[in-house]
């Protein structure tokens, strides 16, 4: 994940639907790639949902689902299992989206932009770098 | 206008309608399901009328609002997508 580790690595809920969603797939025996092109995903996309690095809207999870002719309810029934192997209190405090995490590394980035731009301004100040970077 | 490839009409309807179903089956107001979830009243409407597509974690809130595992909420999601199938 470009910048660092996802915000949501980690995150029991969401490790235990990408575990759940893992197994179904290679149930069916279907590469990552295959079931993200089928689903209209980028190619990261699955693979990034199964190490539990996003939070997965509904429609996704559907469209994904379809091209495993999988029911939501299989999933999800799935993912309550892994949940309670993994965290069995993680159910009690959802956390919000976006998470103080995320909103902290938005605030990281944001802070590293404008440094690198009072950087750049200060370089063509002194008129060592042209006026385009 | 083209439908948005990240929401999926039909499927939200009938979402809403198993969330609108519980939360009767409950006696929960908008407002009570919404504080119970932690969610926004307007951000409840809207999922029962459809209109959202919500992550993971909004139904897991949802679930915990309506005192549920969120397998049975969907079970009733499942139930209600047949139904507006016939």
């Amino acid at each position: 994940m470009p910048g660092g580790r996802s915000p949501y690595a980690g995150s029991s809920d969401l490790v235990a639907l990408g575990i759940a969603l893992r197994e179904l797939r290679e149930r069916r025996r279907v590469q990552q790639k295959a079931v993200g092109f089928d689903a209209g995903l980028a190619d990261k996309y699955v693979g990034m949902v199964e190490r539990g690095e996003l939070n997965p809207t509904f429609a996704v999870l559907l469209r994904v689902l379809r091209t495993l002719r999988v029911p939501l309810s299989e999933l999800v029934e799935l993912y309550e299992r892994n949940v309670e192997l993994i965290d069995p209190q993680a159910g009690e405090d959802i956390p919000a989206c976006p998470t103080p995490e995320a909103l902290a590394h938005i605030g990281k980035t944001t802070a590293q932009t404008a440094a690198y731009n009072r950087a750049a301004k200060a370089r063509r100040a002194r008129g060592r770098m042209g006026p385009w970077t | 206008m083209q439908e948005k490839a990240t929401s999926l009409p039909a499927e939200q309807r009938a979402l809403g309608r198993a969330v609108r179903e519980l939360r009767a089956r409950r006696s929960l107001s908008q407002e009570e399901l919404a504080r119970r979830s932690r969610l926004h009243r307007n951000y409840v409407g809207a999922m029962e009328r459809g209109e959202l597509n919500p992550t993971l974690r909004t139904l897991l809130r949802l679930a915990v609002g309506l005192r549920l595992p969120l397998s049975e909420v969907i079970v009733v999601y499942e139930r209600q997508l047949r139904d507006a199938g016939r």
